[in-house]
């Protein structure tokens, strides 16, 4: 212990006990005969790229060794040290001397893989966990500085010319507590026969320490209440490996300090062993609902449905009565084109922007508060925003340290969402120009103050302005009622005009309407309802996060509430008279957009591609007859607007394909849009002003409706067609699987992976050979499963499949594992190999299909 | 919850100082006086350490961790925590209530002996430390307001700027703070008082039935008239201004049953009438000097760096149902606003139109909670902040003759503002198939008169406001014909006012 030469810091090991395990351990380290991990080769890696911690998934050593991953997470005080010193000790054998400096560093075990129930949230932290490995998920809000703290000091003694040495250990540092008791916190100043001792700084040990508090994430914390947070202490390599504002999930020991006695009371913190950044996972950290098995089901079942476009624009905002072609934009904004990045650089923008300009008191601002409830991510702002950061970005020099800083704006903070504006005409003109390239470029440049640089600001623009006499004249161009200029407007694929018309019928509504919403009484706010804490977590720690189990099934359909929805229109009874009004809960429908917004990426077909080319060359030759104006300019851009809208009602759909039924939707809502009807002043009283149609386009209109009727039914033919074959090639699918176990079944799926619509790639890879291969892999395993592990197993995976499974049937074996452990009591977790045995063996009972690390529902 | 046993071992265990009690005598004679609630004293600055007490507060900070302890007998000296035995508990910061008024804190004794006792309690108490100060915002008593540290032995969760009342032992403790806050632990604490909760929170008080409701709503208008004194109309205003409240809150949309009210004109006694009449009312002036000073949203980032897990109060955390005062006329001859006035502003329009606060936290945007607050702004003009109704106020037509010889009926107003200010009384709202006709007929009729471009949808919404809250303030609560002919009087009113008022200024 007392050794002099070295400044080694590294674990001691207290008795013989811990000797065994770090014995242990290191046979596991060392094993190289499991298909699933090869340690020996990650310890070399973390030496070339000079780390000093090993990541090593606690699933891998359940199945080497269950006691002892148990051991980690239940008292990690005794079996993290041994651990570390296992690893120290591989390090000694493994490392190559030349390329290797190995004689400063400690080396760490960093843990990920799966808690079961040592999965927790800031909220949900309790002094059960105590002495325990936890991991929990939140935003890091505050960092302390990095300060050394000392481990070990060396001191000397002029007296006696001896040198003296003495280790501090405190509350955060993972030990045993049995070696605590010898330490202490005071710095020696004599020998013990009153000869003055010298610290020698330059011998001693020191180690890097940072305090980082961690806070619930927002959309976790329950409504009504505070979020609440955690201290967490970031030791050597992990100091500095977050910033304030990262997401991270982290695995760590939660540890008491301070003794009890008298008011202070036990303070708790984390002492960090693994920090996972979440931000730099895909779909930047956008938080995703997670979707069931069900849910899945339901958003297929309901895309079949002809009327799935009305439905679902109808269904947003049901408390905004009329607006039904804005609803329908909006939802194809929410849903999104596709973006294009060219080889040459070249961006095309998927996402679609939506102006609105009209009267006062249209619901305009009220349309951007929905956007904002619903988009998963979404930024409101006005034009005149009140930081100087503006819209885009802003460079700013901090007052204490005059560091110069880049600040993002709206826009750039809603990359890959949506930027709601209100009052976008009384915009200042330094916004005006700088959000020209975003609109178009999706980027922001800033070269100011020593700073040059490009952010993505990726995000559709929905924005409300009103017109520039306060109130919509008809009697005027649009563009002279709208006071943005041309180049500003051809950015919006869609600019729509609200004026506020007087109809007796449309009145009454609007005044039932009113009533209405003051006759709506909230269900379930009886005073004293309990505050429902509903914690989602992903479940694996360091791997993609995967959908939390446990929740209600959201319902498709919302009880339809004539006091709130007087927005609806949409009846679902074929006939007319048989009125049944149906509205599609907000929660689902944030679902349907998420699964089309990410699954579907829909391709244009030839006859789409026709009819929008038609369809633009109409527009751009039409000779403007009489009182018709254009609300926008007409340029290139309408090309790509057609392009991004019917892209985008194609994902309404589901479909995969652009067909000319989503460019007959896409151009009815352009030519909405487009064209303001201009009244003529000896008219005015008898025309009725909103009809969006000029008069003059009316039977022209109506081909096309008779167009769409004969094109729906061919397509109607068409999918029905396509259905049958599925189903076909499914029934096909299941007796070849029968037939011989599952092995050849690989291929066909795949054929019906790039027939079916939302089937993803992964399933085509499956083939008889590597099948083969893995039947080997698992063989040299060996592991064994008692029949009843297996029988829980089977429970187990019974529910994650109802639960979770998604609409192709398959689940990755490593977002499976986590899944079956959830919840779970730790000494009845399922390691890998086990896990996979458990599958192999169900397998070859047919009860599910194993390939390519990916299981199959049979 | 914990047996209550153990929550007062625990508490005497906790606490600092020899306590010289024998624990079973002392177990027993607090459990005994458990039994009576009522007669357990308010806590207040002179309450002594280990005596029982009652607080009603406002939870002002519910964002602390769950704190662990250690139940029951504490290890000895050395020897080792047995941390399976550890629980927690739930921990919050409770102030007295912002702005409530004395009649509510003390309802038996009179004012006098009140002056006493809050002149003795400015001599005997020191101010608290910075720490605590920022957690009460009423500037006048920062220093040495009323809060407690509040324990509850269970699993509960409350909302933020809730009002309790907790019944439980006093004793001390330590603000809960980040340990790392300057890497040395000990030094840093804020010793605290604490309530060990026993009982709590308890029920609100039952609701005594008002004999005569008609009788009492004419008396209350007639006292509002007099005292402050108004005319009938900005009485009756004034009234409905009182009895509001969200009381439904439809998803992404504005509150329902809430109404802000602007009185132009200057009616010095508006804040001491009203003390006397609702339980919290707070002034806010609307001085450059507040606006640039003070936060209006409560906020756990401004304050100071070292101290992260504590949540800074804003003025606009309040308890609910409190009438917020906003003098505009403070403002006088105005003067530049700089950035944190803009926001204050900001913050203080959207919880009038709303009804919810912005709690800022770290890296948090739009965290709001409810909140139930009852603005009434005197101005010289338009008002700053958007309210639902500009009222002018005539020169008051009631002479204080005859209504104030007799004595008012004080208690009766209370508890008929109590009861019809209510949110599950303004649940209660009826509006027959008759009127809802007759609204829409009217509607109709109005838009065909305003033409192209009128505000008929604003009016509407307007008077449908104004409409709920007449029909609330009567017990059956229901919208009736009359009523609503009563609404479009009021708003024709107020609106014809408005326009003379304009004349006026234009004539000048």
């Amino acid at each position: 212990m007392a050794d002099m030469s070295t400044q080694e810091a590294g674990p001691v090991l207290a008795d013989d006990l811990m000797r065994d395990r770090a014995r242990r351990f290191v046979e596991f380290l060392e094993d190289d005969t499991n298909a699933n991990y090869n340690y020996k080769e990650s310890i070399r890696r973390m030496l070339d790229v000079e780390q000093v911690r090993l990541i090593v998934n606690i699933d891998d050593l359940r199945d080497y060794e269950r006691a002892y991953a148990d051991g980690l997470l239940l008292e990690p005080m005794s079996y993290l040290p041994a651990f570390d010193s296992a690893l120290k000790s591989m390090v000694d054998t493994i490392y190559d001397p030349i390329k290797h400096n190995i004689a400063d560093s400690q080396f760490y075990i960093g843990l990920r893989g799966s808690f079961g129930q040592q999965h927790c949230s800031p909220r949900t932290l309790r002094s059960h966990q105590i002495g325990k490995m936890v991991s929990l998920e939140g935003i890091v809000t505050r960092c302390s500085l990095v300060r050394p703290k000392m481990l070990k000091s060396i001191h000397y003694c002029a007296g006696s010319q001896k040198f003296h040495s003495r280790s501090y250990q405190d509350s955060t540092v993972v030990a045993p507590s049995a070696m605590m008791t010898g330490s202490t916190t005071v710095i020696p100043q004599d020998d013990g026969e009153g000869r003055p001792l010298i610290m020698e700084y330059g011998l001693s040990t020191f180690r890097d320490h940072q305090t980082v508090s961690i806070q619930e994430m927002p959309e976790r914390a329950p409504a009504g209440q505070l979020p609440r947070g955690v201290e967490v202490v970031l030791a050597d390599d992990l100091v500095d490996w977050c910033k304030p504002g990262d997401r991270i999930q982290l695995v760590g020991v939660y540890k008491s300090s301070g003794g009890g006695q008298g008011s202070r009371g036990f303070q708790t913190t984390i002492i960090a062993n693994n920090v996972i950044l979440l931000s730099s996972k895909a779909n930047g950290g956008i938080q995703q609902t997670p979707l069931t098995d069900s849910d899945i089901r339901n958003i297929n079942k309901l895309s079949k449905r002809r009327n799935i476009f009305d439905l679902l624009s109808q269904s947003l905002a049901p408390s905004i009565y009329g607006s039904d072609y804005i609803k329908q934009a909006i939802l194809l904004l929410l849903l999104g084109g596709e973006e294009k990045n060219l080889k040459n650089g070249a961006h095309i923008r998927g996402d679609i922007n939506v102006l609105m300009v009209g009267d006062p008191s249209t619901a305009k601002s009220q349309m951007l508060r929905f956007v904002l409830n619903t988009a998963p991510l979404a930024i409101a702002t006005t034009g005149r925003g009140s930081s100087g950061v503006g819209l885009t970005a802003a460079v700013t020099t901090d007052k204490d340290t005059g560091e110069r800083r880049l600040e993002a704006g709206a826009m750039v903070l809603a990359d890959r969402g949506v930027v709601c504006i209100d009052e976008f005409d009384k915009m200042s003109d330094v916004d005006r120009v700088a959000i020209h390239e975003v609109m178009e470029q999706q980027t922001v440049t800033i070269a100011k103050a020593g700073i040059h640089t490009s952010l993505n600001a990726r995000c559709s623009v929905i924005a409300a302005a009103n017109p520039i006499y306060g109130q919509y004249d008809v009697h005027k161009d649009p563009h002279r009622n709208i006071a943005l200029p041309d180049s500003l407007l051809s950015r919006f694929d869609l600019l729509f005009v609200v004026t506020d018309d007087t109809d007796e019928q449309r009145d009454r509504m609007i005044s039932e309407h009113v009533l209405r919403m003051h006759r709506y009484i909230q269900p379930g706010v009886e005073e004293g309802t309990p505050v429902n804490e509903n914690v989602s977590e992903a479940l694996a720690i360091g791997q993609d996060p995967v959908p939390a189990g446990g929740e209600n099934e959201t319902p498709v359909f919302e009880k339809f509430n004539p006091l709130l929805h007087g927005g609806m229109t949409t009846a679902s009874g074929r006939s007319s008279s048989n009125k049944r009004k149906e509205v599609l809960s907000m929660a689902f429908i944030k679902k349907y957009i998420q699964y089309a917004k990410n699954r579907c990426h829909p391709v244009l077909t030839k006859g789409a591609a026709d009819y929008i080319v038609g369809v633009y060359s109409g527009l751009r030759n039409d000779d403007l007859a009489g009182n018709q104006k254009r609300t926008s300019p007409l340029t290139a851009r309408t090309l790509e607007t057609l392009i991004r809208l019917s892209t985008a009602h194609a994902k309404s759909r589901l479909s995969p394909k652009v067909d000319e039924r989503d460019a007959m939707a896409a151009e009815e809502i352009l030519r909405f849009a487009l064209f303001k009807e201009v009244l003529r002043a000896e008219r005015r009283k008898r025309r009725k002003l909103n009809n969006g149609v000029p008069e003059e386009e009316v039977p022209e209109e109506e081909q096309v409706e008779a167009v769409t009727k004969g094109e729906r039914e061919r397509a109607k033919a068409k999918a029905r067609r396509l259905e049958r074959e599925e189903e076909e090639e499914a029934e096909a699918l299941r007796a070849g699987r029968q037939a011989s176990a599952g092995a050849a079944g690989g291929a066909r799926v795949g054929e019906q992976a790039s027939g079916g619509p939302s089937a993803a790639a992964p399933r085509q890879a499956a083939g008889d050979d590597e099948d083969e291969d893995m039947d080997g892999a698992e063989a040299s395993l060996g592991v064994d499963i008692t029949d009843e592990r297996l029988d829980l197993f089977r429970a187990r995976l019974d529910a994650v499949f109802t639960t979770h499974l998604d609409a192709q049937g398959m689940i990755e074996f490593s977002e499976l594992l986590p899944m079956i452990n959830e919840g779970m009591e730790t000494s009845a977790l399922f390691g890998s190999s086990e896990a996979r045995t458990a599958i192999e063996r169900m397998g070859e009972g047919n009860e599910v299909m194993f390939a390519e690390d990916v299981v199959y529902k049979v | 919850m914990l047996d209550i046993k153990d929550i007062i071992r625990t508490a005497l265990q906790e606490h600092d100082g020899e306590t010289g009690l024998e624990l079973e005598d002392f177990i027993g004679s607090i459990s005994a006086r458990l039994d009576d609630v009522a007669s357990i004293p308010a806590y207040d600055h002179t309450s002594k350490p280990l005596s029982l007490v009652s607080f009603r507060c406002m939870l002002q900070d519910t964002g602390y961790p769950m704190e662990v302890y250690l139940p029951g007998e504490q290890p000895q000296e050395g020897q080792e925590v047995d941390w399976s035995k550890l629980r927690e508990r739930w921990v919050g910061w409770g102030v007295e209530i912002p702005g409530e008024n004395d009649w509510v804190k003390n309802p038996s004794s009179d004012s006098l002996s009140n002056g006493l006792a809050s002149l003795h309690m400015n001599g005997s108490t020191a101010s608290h430390p910075p720490a605590l100060q920022s957690k009460f915002h009423l500037s006048s008593q920062s220093a040495n307001y009323l809060g407690a540290l509040v324990k509850v032995y269970d699993d509960v969760s409350f909302r933020p700027a809730s009002t309790h009342t907790f019944v439980g032992l006093l004793s001390t403790a330590a603000l809960p703070s980040p340990i790392s806050a300057s890497g040395n632990e000990a030094d840093e604490a804020v010793i605290v008082p604490t309530i060990h909760v026993l009982r709590g929170p308890l029920p609100p008080p039952v609701e005594e039935s008002i004999r005569d409701v008609e009788a009492t709503r004419s008396a209350l208008l007639q006292y509002l008239a007099s005292e402050l004194p108004v005319d009938a109309l900005s009485a009756e205003y004034i009234l409905l201004a009182l009895l509001a409240s969200p009381s439904v809150r439809p998803p992404a949309l504005q509150p329902l049953g809430t109404l802000s009210l602007n009185l132009i004109g200057a009616i010095p006694s508006l804040s001491a009438t009203l003390r006397r009449l609702v339980p919290a009312t707070v002034d806010l002036p609307l001085t450059l000097q507040t606006l640039h000073s003070t936060s209006f949203t409560p906020s756990s980032t401004t304050s100071s760096a070292s101290d992260s897990s504590s949540l800074s109060s804003g003025l606009l955390q309040l308890a609910e149902g409190t009438v917020l005062v906003i003098d505009e006329t403070a403002m006088g001859d105005g003067g530049k606003l700089l950035e944190k006035a803009v926001r204050n502003l900001q913050a203080l329009t959207e919880t009038m139109a709303e009804q919810k606060v912005r709690y800022e936290y770290p890296y948090m945007d739009g965290l709001k909670m409810d909140a139930w607050i009852r603005p009434i702004v005197l101005s010289d003009g338009k008002s700053l902040v958007p309210v639902d109704i500009h009222l002018p106020l005539l020169p008051s037509t009631s002479t204080p003759s005859p209504s104030s010889s007799t004595t008012p009926d004080l208690p009766a107003f209370r508890s008929y503002l109590r009861k019809y200010g209510s949110l599950a009384h303004a649940r209660k709202l009826v509006i027959p198939e008759s009127t809802a006709a007759k609204i829409q007929d009217d509607f109709v009729t109005y838009r065909r008169a305003q033409g192209v471009g009128g505000d008929a949808e604003e009016v509407l919404k307007r008077r449908m406001k104004i409409a709920r809250l007449v029909a609330v303030s009567y017990e059956d609560a229901v919208l009736s014909e009359e009523r609503w002919a009563r609404v479009i009087e009021m708003d024709e009113e107020a609106e014809k006012r408005m326009k003379d008022r304009k004349k006026c200024g234009a004539g000048k």
